[in-house]
């Protein structure tokens, strides 16, 4: 026993020597595994810094949205109305500059206009990103790459730019500095489709197929010329003007001034650059009177030969309503339109009768917005109900509030034959209206009208304009409405309106012109709309009826054959 | 000059010593020199001098250092313990004369001013120490009876007191860990090895409670948001991650132009925006190889001494090294600890390149084995002298 337990114990010592140097190579050994197991640390710390992924220009979600680009926007004969170009846009990594003071002065030797305070606030800190400009000219990025300051870079984005500036201003809209629709048929295209292609990354740096409008480039710049013109002639506040195909409901042309330069976006935030023709609702004054024929003439209460008395005001309580050219006489219909007679419309609508009437102005869609691509919209303003004197008001054009687009929409209808069409902004074919058309009144009725505003052109109100758009076949309602200014009807302050179509003998397009507050324009001239509305439209057609294809036709026939028409 | 026909000293040295581990110290010290382009002309811009103040100061040193290197290697083991003990007693005597006569620096005196250059004693202390503590231990492990293990300690002891009062926390620890080392090696029981372990925890605690730029650090790292200071960390992390694999090139770089230290402690970092995470890997891996080869070739070494003293210096080297590297990576709380032969600083160089060449001298294939035949041992039937 004595022998086994020594012997678990080394009977053969080994030498010191030996012992100690085996040891010592142990611990050696576990020190070399301590240090290998520090520097496979130091270099796994090193793999994951190197394995981070950081994005090296950009940080956080702009990108996304600054290189979205937006389908060209082109007019009907395919000249781009809209286009993206690239730019760069500056931008700086605030935690990689190192000297604020020197980048600050130095940016501000070639954008001088910048503001030294912000901008040494805005390189200041430890932020991986800020806009300093978006947007600039490729010399001035040239001239601060020059500068060579670190901590500053450039990204290309895609800005909107639209050729025409001014010229179609209210129908494109506008776009925000991240290229997204904000107004006018931009902010439309979004909300169809191009939102939800940027959001799905498909927008980016690709081409989109160009959208096609209905705008017609040549004929809008004569109608923004012409307004333009309008407002130093006329001396007016503001001016507007529509053209639409009766046929298809596509708008030719549309402009609004004052208004705006789409590629200064904030320009439209001035006061009174509004979209007069969609978001402006008006009293539309005479305008009506076209609209409450058609109603009666339509109803079959009201013939085109009947005699309405018009010698003597009719008093409503307190109120006589008299005309303005008083003839005190009695007027047989046409002659109630051609003289614009507010006695004699009073009567014809009310031989339709004013529940009938109201109606009327429903099937109209005078109750609601105009369905129209654009969202610069306004309700318009019409009594539920009609009492005798807001229907005899309403008649010829007092208190009720609707916009131009309104009143074009309803005249194309009147002179197409009676069937109403949708305004669009898109490219529509005829097949394609067709199947759009909502009747109105009836055919027939259509054929009075046309008779009417042909006559007022030849001898009503439409004269002066009828001697400048000659051969044309133009025709059309005046309207001098005034304005109610601290809740009276001032005769200082008028609204005037012309609402046409041409050539009247096959009807193709309306128009719906109106001046804010225009002044004679010399001496000899007058201020209702005859001399203002009515000559801008004689001078519109004159110029876009031959590029329309409309040619100028001086044959007595043509209107004998209108005539004939409506008395047959 | 080194043809093996004859036996003169340079050849005998170049057969004996450890070629790769020579050239891999060499090619740290250029990695040295190619560092300070990428990281000091920016702190030479910041300090009002010349771009290249700091390259062409570190590059003067380099020649120097290689020569004491390779001098020191030539040494036989008297002739190192010899100049290790002079170089002790010389250190020591400056580390006491720092407090007294040093230059304040950051509210520090580390820096003492001899011979027209700003000297820092500690770092002689350190390879000085490591070689007189391994010949100590290595006497009681063959003389348990000789108080030479005491003697080792007390010298410690009187190291320690003159850093604390510097106060120099790092070298402090890293003199102090040279001497766990030697305990480590010498064969000290687990238990005891852990005991003090557990007395170093106590110690750092000490310090954290004690020294208040320490506790701020420690806080700091913690609680890197706390509001503490962490401007230099964090700018050294951006360095890193702005180079990403491959580095953007020198001169490239924007981040390490905000380093304050990027000449000397994050030197590894300013450089990795030029060169990139992989150049850092093999410059990491390159300290590896000198570390681990010196250790294998200590564990090969059949003198106790020479084993001692070698692995000591290497293990010291690592110490330095790993503590600089990690502080660079964020990975434990900024502790100034320069990286050797790459961080700029003159005199540190010098000391650093004395060690190593102790190292090599050490770790040569036993020269003190021949004898005057130029016959290995092994070939003769006389029994070694340990």
């Amino acid at each position: 026993m004595a022998i086994a337990t020594e012997g678990t114990k080394p009977i053969a010592l080994d030498g010191g020597r030996k012992a100690r140097g085996n040891l010592t190579r142990a611990r050696i050994r576990w020190v070399i595994v301590a240090i290998v197991l520090g520097f496979a640390v130091v270099g796994g710390r090193l793999v994951q810094l190197g394995s981070v992924v950081n994005d090296p220009t950009i940080e956080g979600q702009t990108r996304d949205a600054i290189t979205a680009t937006r389908p060209a926007i082109l007019d009907r004969n395919g000249l781009e109305m809209a286009v993206d170009i690239r730019v760069p846009s500056l931008f700086a990594e605030p935690r990689r500059i190192i000297d604020v003071d020197e980048a600050t002065e130095a940016l501000m030797t070639v954008m001088p206009d910048m503001n030294r305070e912000w901008l040494r606030n805005r390189l200041t800190g430890d932020r991986g990103f800020v806009w300093v400009r978006r947007e600039i000219t490729p010399a001035l990025k040239e001239r601060i790459l020059q500068l060579g300051i670190p901590g500053l870079d450039f990204v290309t984005e895609s800005k909107r730019f639209y050729p025409g500036g001014h010229e179609a201003s209210h129908v494109l809209g506008a776009v925000n500095i991240d290229n997204q629709g904000i107004a006018g048929i931009e902010r439309h295209m979004d909300g169809e489709s191009v939102a939800l292609l940027q959001e799905l990354g498909i927008a980016r740096g690709r081409e989109l197929a160009p959208v096609e409008l209905s705008i017609d480039m040549r004929v809008q710049h004569v109608l923004h010329q012409e307004l333009t013109d309008a407002l130093t002639r006329y001396h007016a506040i503001a001016a507007a003007g529509v053209i639409l195909d009766v046929r298809t409901g596509e708008v030719l042309a549309l402009s609004s001034l004052p208004d705006f330069d789409p590629n200064v976006p904030a320009t439209a935030l001035e006061k009174d650059r509004f979209n007069r023709i969609t978001s402006g609702i008006f009293e539309l004054g005479s305008t009506m009177k076209t609209v409450t024929f058609a109603g009666a003439l339509d109803s079959g209460r009201v013939k085109i030969t009947d005699q309405f008395d018009a010698r003597f005001g009719i008093r409503f309580g307190r109120f006589t309503i008299d005309d303005f050219h008083a003839k005190h006489r009695v007027l047989d219909a046409s002659e109630v339109y051609k003289y614009s007679s507010n006695i004699g419309t009073i009567r014809i609508m009310q031989a339709m009768g004013k529940d009938e009437f109201r109606a009327f102005l429903t099937t109209l869609g005078f109750d609601k917005r105009v369905p129209f691509e654009l969202p610069e919209m306004r309700d318009p303003v019409v009594p539920a109900t009609f009492s005798e004197i807001v229907a005899a008001t309403a008649s010829f054009g007092h208190g009720l509030s609707i916009s131009p687009l309104h009143m074009a929409v309803a005249t194309a209808a009147f002179v197409n034959d009676g069937f109403m069409v949708n305004p669009t902004l898109y490219k529509r074919d005829l097949d394609a209206a067709r199947q759009l058309y909502k009747p109105v009144i009836s055919p027939a009725t259509s054929q009075e009208i046309r008779y009417l505003m042909r006559l007022n052109a030849l001898e009503g109100s439409g004269t002066r304009m009828n001697r400048l758009a000659a051969g044309y076949r133009l025709g059309g309602k005046t309207g001098t409405a005034e304005k109610v200014v601290n809740g009276r009807y001032s005769s200082d302050k008028v609204l005037n309106v012309f609402s046409s179509a041409f050539p009247l003998e096959d009807p193709r397009y309306a128009i719906v012109i109106l001046i804010d507050e225009p002044e004679a324009e010399n001496a000899q001239s007058g201020r209702t709309a005859g001399w203002n509305a009515g000559e801008m439209s004689g001078r519109i057609v004159q110029r876009i009826a031959p590029m329309l294809g409309i040619k100028p036709d001086f044959n007595e026939g043509l209107d004998a054959a209108i005539v004939q028409a409506a008395m047959r | 000059m080194f043809s093996r026909e004859r036996k003169t000293r340079l050849a005998e040295w170049w057969w004996t010593v450890d070629r790769q581990l020579l050239g891999a110290l060499v090619l740290l010290m250029i990695a040295g020199v190619v560092l300070s382009f990428a990281a000091s002309p920016p702190v030479a811009e910041r300090l009002g001098l010349s771009p290249y103040h700091f390259i062409i100061r570190h590059s003067l040193f380099v020649p120097p250092a290689i020569a004491v290197m390779v001098l020191a290697s030539l040494m036989s083991q008297r002739q190192a313990r010899w100049a290790a003990l002079v170089m002790l007693c010389g250190s020591v005597v400056l580390l006491w004369a720092t407090l007294r006569f040093g230059v304040e620096v950051k509210g520090a005196r580390r820096w003492i001013s001899a011979f027209g250059q700003s000297v820092q004693p500690s770092e002689f202390v350190k390879p000085a120490y490591a070689i007189i503590g391994a010949w100590l231990f290595s006497e009681s492990m063959k003389r348990p009876e000789m108080p030479a293990r005491t003697i080792a300690t007390v010298l410690l002891g009187v190291i320690i007191a003159a850093l604390l009062l510097q106060p120099d926390i790092g070298q402090t620890a890293l003199v102090f860990a040279t001497w766990a080392v030697l305990l480590f090696l010498s064969g000290i029981s687990w238990v005891i090895i852990f005991g003090l372990a557990g007395a170093a925890v106590a110690m750092l605690f000490g310090a954290y409670m004690f020294f208040p730029h320490f506790a701020r650090r420690i806080d700091t790292f913690i609680n890197p948001d706390g509001g503490g200071n962490t401007y230099q960390v964090d700018r050294a992390l951006q360095s890193l991650l702005e180079g990403g694999w491959f580095g953007r090139g020198p001169g490239e770089s924007i981040a390490k132009k905000l380093i304050p230290d990027a000449h000397a402690d994050y030197v590894f970092s300013a450089a990795a925006g030029e060169f990139g995470i992989l150049f850092c890997l093999v410059l990491v891996g390159l300290i590896a190889f000198i570390v681990v080869r010196a250790l294998l070739a200590a564990q090969r070494q059949s003198n106790l001494f020479a084993r001692l003293a070698a692995s000591t210096i290497a293990i010291q080297f690592a110490m330095q090294c790993g503590i600089n590297l990690a502080v660079n990576l964020n990975l434990i709380p900024p502790k100034g600890m320069t990286l050797p032969f790459v961080s700029y600083g003159g005199t540190s160089m010098l000391a650093i390149a004395f060690g190593m060449g102790l190292m090599l001298a050490l770790t040569r294939e036993k020269p003190q084995e021949r004898i005057a035949t130029g016959l290995p041992l092994y070939r003769t039937a006389l029994a070694p002298a340990e």
